[in-house]
Parts: structure tokens; C-alpha cells; sequence
């Protein structure tokens, strides 16, 4: 029954400041490490949960500066109503716009009625909490009754206390109190009848003895014997747990025992709740993580689910727009979301490799051509840097999705603080154009000379080289095939079909072509015919280039290519 | 027998009950409050009208969780600078009329939002008004704002409209009122007088007949039950008064505030001065006093001093002796601490040394009497409230504490007051004294000074039969007097 509209963070740990409006139900926060994404949901926590004695020490301050206030600030809206009373904290209402993503101190007639709750600690480590409105000089005190009524949990922590009813666990707070008494002091008798009938011949004994020497000493005792203290049996940490048949649900794997939790916790606290979890692919293999991110994020139409995760699989499991990357650099935290323009790019990209989430560098390439040129230079370049290929670099090479969607896609990773370079064919313009992608931060990486890929091969590779690339298109797209379109390309740009008789170039020299125009009508067949759209015969393509690259240092192809590798190479 | 107006009052979404004076008005909200289900939010004008009303809903048992009393500003005040933006509203609070009246039409723009509005549908689950002949136009605005929201019921006597003066350009016909609430009926056991003086109960339902109509009033027609003293004298007045010494919960009418203070000063305070709520005397002599330094500020405690009390030669023998730098040797304790107190207040900056001063002179021997006492402890505890750290003014720390008064609700604590028919309506008394009848001008003014007492009533009138214009509401309507409307509320009190 509540949601998060808007979080702010001054010098609370890791974070020196952040200013984060949430613009949604359920989101995913993602981003590389020490990126402060547990720290964000350590601070909803503790600005949010019902509890009253939280030890704060300096360490919880940015760089243990206790001079300055730690302050979490939490706007929440869809208020139960018992909040917003006028003798609760109805005069403290404010509002938000979803649509402005604002704050307005007092709400408009289309706003959501939200409230600004504040926890502060100052260099003497009292937390306080109120709530606050800035045209109000006095902040109201927020009890932790109140708090209650938000119904936040972070779920999957604490897994083993959990699946116990031990004080303040999910499971003492739906028993009632007083039949688990009864349980405790029930158990108690039993074990000390029990104790009672057991053979206990040596202690007896013992037992025995003592009687005696206690008799001496003018103790009044008559039937000494060994019993099993009255304290046995506590209600303590953990007395009565979960068992499944004899087996107890504590020794159960990790990822079981870790949805068990979770599904404990959300029993006690209903559907309209707030729920964090921090590492949602924890202990679960892909089709659990498939199966829990879909039970919490599915339909939600009240409160609000905020998870971060590491892995890919909970990455695809939700649409784009529910991601959110958190770039940290100095203290300063921004958690950035796609822009709706470019959703449906960025989600294609994603779908397609969605590692390029969790990679520090990106290539976007147009296509799959570019892709698999970009995986065979992979292993070529790493040779010559020690062995260091991209994957140890954290480079991803991506197959952008063709020349409307790959340069959107460039743009949003760049936008959203990755290291990205767009990688595609110049014959059309793009768009967005490179000024603007340079704009959002990407670096942009065009064929000279307005070519495609193809058209750029064939005009730099020698000759030899050009003649496999031949013999592979016949191979790829069938003799006929492959070489009429040479003959409609030879035609197109002026020269004589009739000399295209066979599949060697050598004699269509012969035959009279002169070597650029059969160049060019090679690299437009391979482009417009599709000869190596796809992953597994682009990488053959590479191969031939590849292996011939070295030979052709200077040409346009292999200065780009050298520019590429650059790039991915830098510090 | 059930009672059933309170209940179908407490059921109604919109309602109005016409309740004239000592015929349980109050009581009636309270009654009907103790019958409606969730919490009901009561507003009245005054903090003496707040303190009755939680008194009648104490006394008939009504748990405080289903109700808060409050008055129309005060809630108007609460919202408007909660919501500032919505309301347009900038200061923490009005000082004078003028921003009063602003402060409600901006309350007015609050309540038609949807947020605030939230709230008061959360908070409270009903409205009731009362007096509510006393609202001004723009009150009447925020009430048809709120009724939009909550179920709204009132009450009020249009014949006990005595603010109208007071409100100028802003007063909203009855006709209106009715309008926009619709009598449910008229009250007619008068309560107040039943079993204490039954007979004048009788003798006020036919006055203000006569009233509605324009009709004479005959004083001398109710033996018994009216004392009715021919000669208008300053003699005769106080002679009524001192008979009234002995008796408990008195109250003598005037109609100026400079009248009431003059017959406290004659009865030596036995009749205590009521004070208005803004106390404009004192926030005055709080500014004078903050403003001046040394010698001036002991002229301006000084002359508080007279305004509130008798008897203050000696205090002003030895200022005079301070203004003119003469040496003085003092001959009893409390004079020394006088001069003492005034030094004090001369050198240093601090208020603190005001205070002493003011509690030196109330240790003056000899005699004196109070003028305005309730306004003397304003005064000190004003002064012991300030603090010049705050930034706040001592104006607006004596503002504060008639603020927190009018927030609590005042207690007439005084045995025998002496107050104008503004700081008396709606009060109860058990003898009511009206000095001057020729003084209430109007019908109005009349029927609140005449049934203020419910043991008995002294009027001095040079005029036997009294007459005054129909009031305007009823020279508007053309409609009967409510006699066919009348509604009984059951014998049990």
C-alpha cells in the first residue's frame, strides 16, 4: 500500500549524495561493483523499518565525516489513510507528478498525496525520525508504529531466522503469542519426565554421594537424584523452526531455504507491501530466478519491488524499462533508466546478449557481420596483449540490431554511462547522427568512404584474399547464385557482365575488368545479396580478413580496425 | 421518551436546527455527536464557546476520541499554513482583522483542494457548527466548502446575531443559511430556566416574539420574575451591583468595554473586566514597551500599571522622582524593591527586569484594586515567556499567550463579571444584571443581554416598554416567525 516516489541520500557510507526519482513499481538495479546498489537499499531500510534501537557508528557516515548529517530522505505515496489524518501526519501531506517527476511542497489537485520521511543522524549517533514539508519549520516525529503501517520488508536476509519463530522473526509475527508459550513450557515437562525414566545408574550414583555428604552437613534432603534442569528448554533464538518431515528446513540448500524465507516474510506482510531484496539470483539457478522475479514482479499493481542482481537471468526476465543503472564516481550516485524513445533498441540489444549489461565496455556493431568481425579480432588481438581478450578487458561486442536500432541502442548505453562505440557501415546516414551520439558519450567508429562492411573488405583486402571471399560467397549462397549478382552489380556500374564466366577473378581480369570495378561489384554483392548475414559464415569473412590484415597496414580497413583495437585496449 | 432530534440531527447530511438562547443548543451537538458514529470535527467561534461545549460533551460522557472542538479560524489557520502554496498564504499568524479576513479566504481556496480535502474526509467523518449566526460571509464560504466534503449540520439563532456589526460588508443573509442547510426544526423547551426560574423562561420565549415582530417589551408586566429598577443611575448601578456581592456567577452588562472597566473600578474588582480575545490594550502596551528603552520603558509599564489597576500614587510619586534625576531614600521593603525594579529597568536591556518591576509593584502596600486583572497576568506571563533569542517580539509572545488561551479553551474563572453582550453570548450565568436597557440598540443586542441569567434578571431601563426595529432578517423573509416549526425536545435535561 505504498510506493516510493522519490529517494535522497546525503553521507550515508559509500554514498556522499544521490538524488533518485524511482518512476515505478518494479525495477531492477543493476551496475558494476561498488556501486553502492546493497547501500541504496540499506538506506530505504533504515529510514523505512519499524524498528526503534538502530546502532549507528561512524562508519555509516561517507568517509566516517561525522560533521556531517546523514540524512536519508524517503517521499512515499498511495498512503493508507490511517497516515494521513490530521492528527497523524495529514498536515504534512505533499505531492508529487508522476508525469514532471517532481515534488510540489503542497499537493495539486492531480498529484499523488505523498509524505517526506526523514531519518537524520548527527556526530552523536541518535537516529531521529520525522516527518518533514518544507514550508512546516517543525518536523513531526515519525513513531515506529507508524512505520509499521508502511509495510516494508526486505526479504532473503537473516535466512535461518527466519525459518524459525524466534523473536521477531516473519513466523512469530503471524502466531499468536500465547500458544507458543504453551508449546515451550509443554516441552519442558515432557523432556524432564523423560529425562526421568531414562537409566541414569552412574549420575544416580554420583547422586547417592551427595545425599550423604549433604545429610552430614544438616541439609534436610530425602530422594537426591539427576534431573534435567528446569531451563532446559528457552524460548530463545530459534527454539521451535520448520521442519519438513524430519528434516529441518535450516539444512535445505541455500537457494531453497532462501525462498522459503522469502515466501515466509511475504505471507506476514500481504501483496500491497514495499519488498527489497538485495542479490535476487542468490543461491537460485536460472529458471527459479525466472520463476521468483515472475511471482513478484508479475501484475503488481500495489507496492513496490526493488531487487539488484548480478546476473543476466533476472536482467531479461523483465522488461528494459524496469532496469535502473547505478554509475557511482566520487561519492556521487546516479541511478539512471532508459528513455522511453529508446526502449524497444536497448531491449533488442539486451535480449540478444544480455551480458552487455554487465560489461564496462560496449561495441555496438550494426549487425551480425560486424559482430562476428568484432569476435574473431577478439582472439586475434588477444594474442597480442598477453592473452588479454575482451572478456578480461569486460569488453561486449553486441549486434546492435541494423542500422535504425544499433545506433539508438549506442546511444542509450551511453546515456546510461557505459563505454560504448557504435560500430557500423557508413553507405546511409544514422540516427541519431554521430554528433549527437558523441553527445550522450559514445564514441563512434564509421567506415571511411560511405561503405558497408563488404564494400569496405573488399576494396582494402589483396587480391588473393578477395578471391577466398569469393569462393566462400559461392560456397555460402550457391555458384549461380553468388555470381549473378556479381554480373547485376559488374552491369550496374557500367562494366560487362559477360566477363564474369567463372569463380576466379584472375580471369575476370583477364577478361577486361579492371580491378576496382571489380572490387566495388564484389563488396555490393556481398552487401546487397547477403552473402555473410549471420553469425556462423560472418566469422568465416573475419577469418579470411583477419589472417590477411596484417599484410594491408595503412588501408582504411586496417586503421579503423587498429582504431578499434585501441580503443578496447585503453586504460 | 427517545430522543429523537439528536439522533436525526446526528443522521442528517445537511442540516439546521434553530436553538434559541438557554433552549440546549449545545447541548444538542453534543447529544448528537454522542449519537454519530466515527469522529466528528465541532467548530464554534470563541474559546469560551469551545470550553462549553467540551464541558457539555465531558458531562454526558462522550469518549474525546470521537470529537474535536475547535474554532472556525483556528481550524482555517491550521490548514492554510499547512498547505501555504495551495492557500497563498505567507505569515504564521494574523495580527488584526484585515489579515484575518485574508486568512480565511485563503482557507477557503485550501478546502476546495482535493489533498486537504482528503484529510478532513480522513480525519472526520462529520461537521457540526455552532452558533452559526455568527459566521461572517466568508466563514459561511469555507463552511459550504467543507459541507461539500463531510455531512455539515449547524445550529444557530439569527436573533443572537450580534457580530453582524462587526462584520460589516461581510455578512451572509440568513436566507442564505437556510438555503444552503435546511431547517430540520426549531428548539423550544428553554432549559436553562426550567427548573431554576421557570417563570422567566416563559417571560424571554414571549420577548423574543415580541421581538421577531418589533413589539414592545414590558418590564413591568413580570412581577417576580424581572427586577425592574425605573431610574438610570450611576447610584442605581452600583447599588445593583453590591446587592449582587454575595452571589455566585454574576454578570453585569455594559456595552463598552471603557463601561465595563469603570464599573470594575467602582465595585474595586468585584466585578471582574472579561477581555476580548485579541486584548488590543495589550498587545498596545506590549509594543510600547518592547520599543522604548529606560526611562521610557518604565513610563510605559508604568502607565499598564494604571490601566490595570487603582491606587498607584505612590508608583507614581517616585517615577516622577526618577524622571527628574531626584535621590530617594526608600522606607519599606517593597518600596525599596520598587526602586530597586526601576533602576533596574532604566540600565539594563533585559525584560527580565520588566518583570521584576511588574511583580514589585503588585507588591505595594496599601490600597489598590484591579481594573483588568485577567490582562495584568497576560502581561507577566508574557513577560516571563519572552525570550529575545527567538526573534520573537514580546507583542507576539503576548499574542502567543492569548492564542494558546483561545486554543484550550477559556474558563470564566471570576465569581462576578462585568462584560459587553459580544463577550457573553452564549454564556451561561446565574444572574444577570443589564445596567442600561437604552444601551442594546438593537433586538438582538437585547435578547442576548436579556437571557444571559437563568436565576434571575435585573434590568435597569428608563423606559418601562421597550421597543426595538425587527431584525433585518426577518424584515427580508416574509415568512412567519418558526412558530409552526417548533420542534420539543423531551422534558429530561
Amino acid at each position: 500500500m505504498a510506493i516510493i516516489r522519490h529517494l535522497k541520500v546525503r553521507s550515508f557510507r559509500g554514498i556522499k549524495s544521490l538524488d533518485w526519482h524511482l518512476g515505478g513499481r518494479v525495477m531492477c538495479l543493476v551496475g558494476p561493483g561498488d556501486s553502492c546498489k546493497t547501500t541504496v537499499l540499506n538506506a530505504i531500510e533504515l529510514a523505512l523499518l519499524p524498528r526503534w534501537n538502530v546502532p549507528f557508528t561512524d562508519a555509516d557516515f561517507y568517509q566516517a565525516r561525522t560533521e556531517e548529517e546523514l540524512v536519508i530522505e524517503v517521499t512515499i505515496g498511495e498512503l493508507p489513510n490511517a497516515l494521513i489524518r490530521q492528527d497523524k501526519y495529514g498536515l504534512l501531506l505533499r505531492g508529487y507528478s508522476v508525469q514532471e517527476q517532481a515534488i510540489h511542497d503542497d499537493a495539486d489537485d492531480g498529484d499523488d498525496d505523498v509524505l517526506t520521511i526523514r531519518l537524520s543522524v548527527d556526530s552523536d549517533l541518535e537516529p531521529q525520525w520525522t516527518v518533514v514539508k518544507d514550508s512546516n519549520p517543525d518536523p513531526r516525529p515519525l513513531s515506529w508504529r507508524d512505520r509499521e503501517l508502511l509495510a516494508v520488508a526486505v526479504l532473503g536476509d537473516d535466512v535461518d531466522r527466519n525459518l524459525t519463530w524466534s523473536r521477531g522473526s516473519a513466523l512469530a509475527r503471524l502466531t499468536d503469542a500465547e500458544s507458543s508459550a504453551h508449546v515451550i513450557a509443554t516441552a519442558n515437562r515432557k523432556a524432564r519426565e523423560a529425562v526421568g525414566e531414562m537409566e541414569l545408574a552412574e549420575w544416580q550414583r554420583v547422586a547417592d554421594q551427595a545425599k550423604t555428604m549433604a545429610r552430614n552437613y544438616g541439609v534436610p534432603v530425602n530422594d537426591l537424584r539427576p534431573g534435567l534442569d528446569v531451563r532446559a528448554i528457552r524460548f530463545g533464538q530459534g527454539v521451535l523452526s520448520l521442519f519438513d518431515g524430519p528434516i529441518p528446513v535450516q539444512s535445505f540448500g541455500l537457494g531453497s531455504k532462501r525462498l522459503a524465507a522469502l515466501a515466509v516474510q511475504e505471507a506476514g506482510i500481504g501483496k500491497s507491501s514495499i519488498v527489497l531484496i538485495d542479490e535476487v539470483e542468490h543461491g537460485l539457478e536460472p529458471h527459479r530466478i525466472r520463476g521468483l522475479v515472475r511471482t513478484l514482479c508479475e501484475g503488481r499493481t500495489e507496492g513496490q519491488v526493488i531487487l539488484t542482481s548480478h546476473s543476466p537471468t533476472p536482467v531479461v526476465a523483465r522488461p528494459v524499462k524496469e532496469l535502473r543503472f547505478t554509475r557511482y564516481s566520487d561519492g556521487q550516485l546516479d541511478v539512471l533508466a532508459c528513455d522511453a524513445g529508446g526502449q524497444d533498441a536497448f531491449q533488442a540489444v539486451i535480449c540478444r546478449c544480455p551480458l552487455a549489461v554487465f560489461a564496462r565496455s560496449v561495441i555496438v556493431c550494426e549487425g551480425k557481420t560486424e559482430e562476428a568481425l568484432c569476435r574473431v579480432l577478439d582472439t586475434a588481438w588477444a594474442t597480442g596483449h598477453g592473452g588479454e581478450g575482451f572478456d578480461l578487458r569486460g569488453v561486449v561486442a553486441v549486434n546492435g540490431g541494423g542500422r535504425n536500432a544499433g545506433p539508438e541502442a549506442a546511444r542509450q548505453l551511453g546515456r546510461l554511462g557505459y563505454r560504448t562505440t557504435f560500430f557500423g557501415d557508413s553507405d546511409q546516414p544514422i540516427a541519431p547522427n554521430t554528433q549527437e551520439l558523441q553527445n550522450a558519450g559514445a564514441s563512434v567508429l564509421l567506415w571511411d568512404g560511405r561503405m558497408a562492411t563488404e564494400q569496405r573488405i573488399a576494396a582494402d583486402v589483396p587480391l588473393a584474399t578477395l578471391q577466398l571471399i569469393l569462393e566462400l560467397g559461392c560456397e555460402i549462397k550457391g555458384e549461380r547464385g553468388c555470381l549473378d549478382s556479381c554480373r547485376a552489380q559488374v552491369q550496374k556500374l557500367g562494366g560487362d557482365r559477360t566477363a564474369i564466366t567463372g569463380g576466379s577473378i584472375v580471369e575476370w581480369q583477364r577478361n577486361g575488368i579492371q580491378e576496382a570495378l571489380l572490387r566495388a561489384a564484389i563488396g555490393n554483392a556481398a552487401h546487397g545479396a547477403e552473402w555473410f548475414k549471420n553469425l556462423n559464415d560472418g566469422r568465416r569473412l573475419a577469418e579470411v580478413v583477419v589472417a590477411a590484415l596484417p599484410g594491408i597496414c595503412g588501408t582504411p580497413l586496417a586503421t579503423k580496425l587498429a582504431a578499434l583495437e585501441q580503443w578496447v585496449y585503453a586504460q | 421518551m427517545p430522543n429523537d432530534t439528536a439522533r436525526n440531527f446526528a443522521r442528517c447530511g445537511r442540516g439546521l436546527v434553530i436553538g434559541p438562547a438557554g433552549c440546549g443548543k449545545t447541548y444538542l451537538i453534543a447529544e448528537a455527536v454522542g449519537h454519530s458514529a466515527g469522529r466528528q470535527l465541532v467548530l464554534t467561534h470563541t474559546h469560551a464557546g469551545v470550553a462549553a461545549l467540551r464541558s457539555k460533551l465531558a458531562a454526558l460522557g462522550v469518549p474525546t476520541s470521537k470529537y474535536r472542538v475547535t474554532t472556525i479560524d483556528s481550524l482555517c489557520l491550521c490548514y492554510a499554513n499547512a498547505f501555504p502554496h495551495l492557500a497563498g498564504w505567507t505569515c504564521p499568524y494574523p495580527n488584526g482583522e484585515e489579515e484575518w479576513k485574508a486568512l480565511r479566504v485563503a482557507a477557503c481556496r485550501v478546502f476546495e483542494c482535493r489533498a486537504p480535502r482528503r484529510v478532513l474526509r480522513v480525519s472526520y467523518d462529520g461537521v457540526f457548527v455552532d452558533e452559526y449566526q455568527d459566521c461572517c460571509g466568508s466563514q459561511h464560504a469555507i463552511v459550504g466548502t467543507i459541507a461539500q466534503a463531510l455531512p455539515c449540520r449547524v445550529v444557530g439563532d439569527p436573533l443572537q446575531a450580534i457580530y453582524r456589526k462587526l462584520h460589516a460588508d461581510d455578512v451572509t443573509p440568513w436566507s442564505q443559511v437556510e438555503g444552503l442547510f435546511p431547517v430540520l426544526g426549531v428548539l423550544s423547551v428553554p432549559h436553562r430556566w426550567l427548573h431554576r426560574n421557570a417563570g422567566l423562561g416563559d417571560w424571554l420565549k414571549d420577548v423574543r416574539i415580541r421581538l421577531e415582530r418589533g413589539q414592545q417589551v414590558d418590564f413591568g408586566n413580570a412581577y417576580g420574575l424581572v427586577k425592574w429598577i425605573p431610574w438610570v443611575t450611576t447610584q442605581n448601578q452600583m447599588g445593583a451591583c453590591y446587592k449582587a456581592f454575595d452571589q455566585d456567577g454574576v454578570v453585569a452588562i455594559c456595552d463598552w468595554t471603557a463601561r465595563c472597566v469603570a464599573v470594575a473600578e467602582n465595585t474595586r474588582n468585584h466585578f471582574a473586566v472579561l477581555e476580548s480575545v485579541e486584548c488590543p490594550d495589550l498587545l498596545t502596551a506590549a509594543d510600547k514597551i518592547e520599543s522604548s528603552t529606560a526611562v521610557n520603558r518604565v513610563a510605559g509599564a508604568v502607565e499598564f500599571a494604571l490601566d490595570c489597576m487603582t491606587g498607584m500614587a505612590p508608583l507614581v510619586a517616585m517615577f516622577e522622582r526618577i524622571k527628574q534625576g531626584r535621590p530617594y531614600r526608600p522606607r519599606s521593603p517593597d518600596k525599596a524593591r520598587l526602586w530597586t525594579a526601576m533602576l533596574e529597568v532604566i540600565d539594563s536591556n533585559d525584560m527580565k527586569a520588566v518583570l521584576d518591576l511588574l511583580l514589585a509593584i503588585e507588591g505595594i502596600t496599601g490600597k489598590h484594586f484591579y481594573r483588568r486583572r485577567e490582562m495584568w497576568r497576560e502581561m507577566r506571563r508574557a513577560l516571563q515567556g519572552y525570550d529575545a533569542a527567538s526573534g520573537r517580539t514580546l507583542r507576539d509572545t503576548a499574542w502567543a499567550t492569548r492564542d494558546h488561551a483561545r486554543k484550550n479553551g477559556r474558563r470564566i474563572v471570576s465569581k462576578r463579571t462585568v462584560a459587553t453582550p459580544l463577550l457573553i453570548k452564549g454564556l451561561e450565568f446565574n444572574h444577570a444584571l443589564l445596567l442600561d436597557a437604552a444601551q442594546m440598540k438593537t433586538a438582538e443586542e437585547l435578547y442576548v443581554a436579556l437571557t444571559r441569567g437563568s436565576f434571575s434578571l435585573t434590568v435597569l431601563s428608563a423606559e418601562r416598554m421597550l421597543r426595538r426595529a425587527v431584525p433585518a432578517w426577518l424584515a427580508e423573509a416574509a415568512a412567519t416567525a418558526y412558530g409552526d416549526r417548533q420542534v420539543s425536545r423531551g422534558s429530561g435535561a
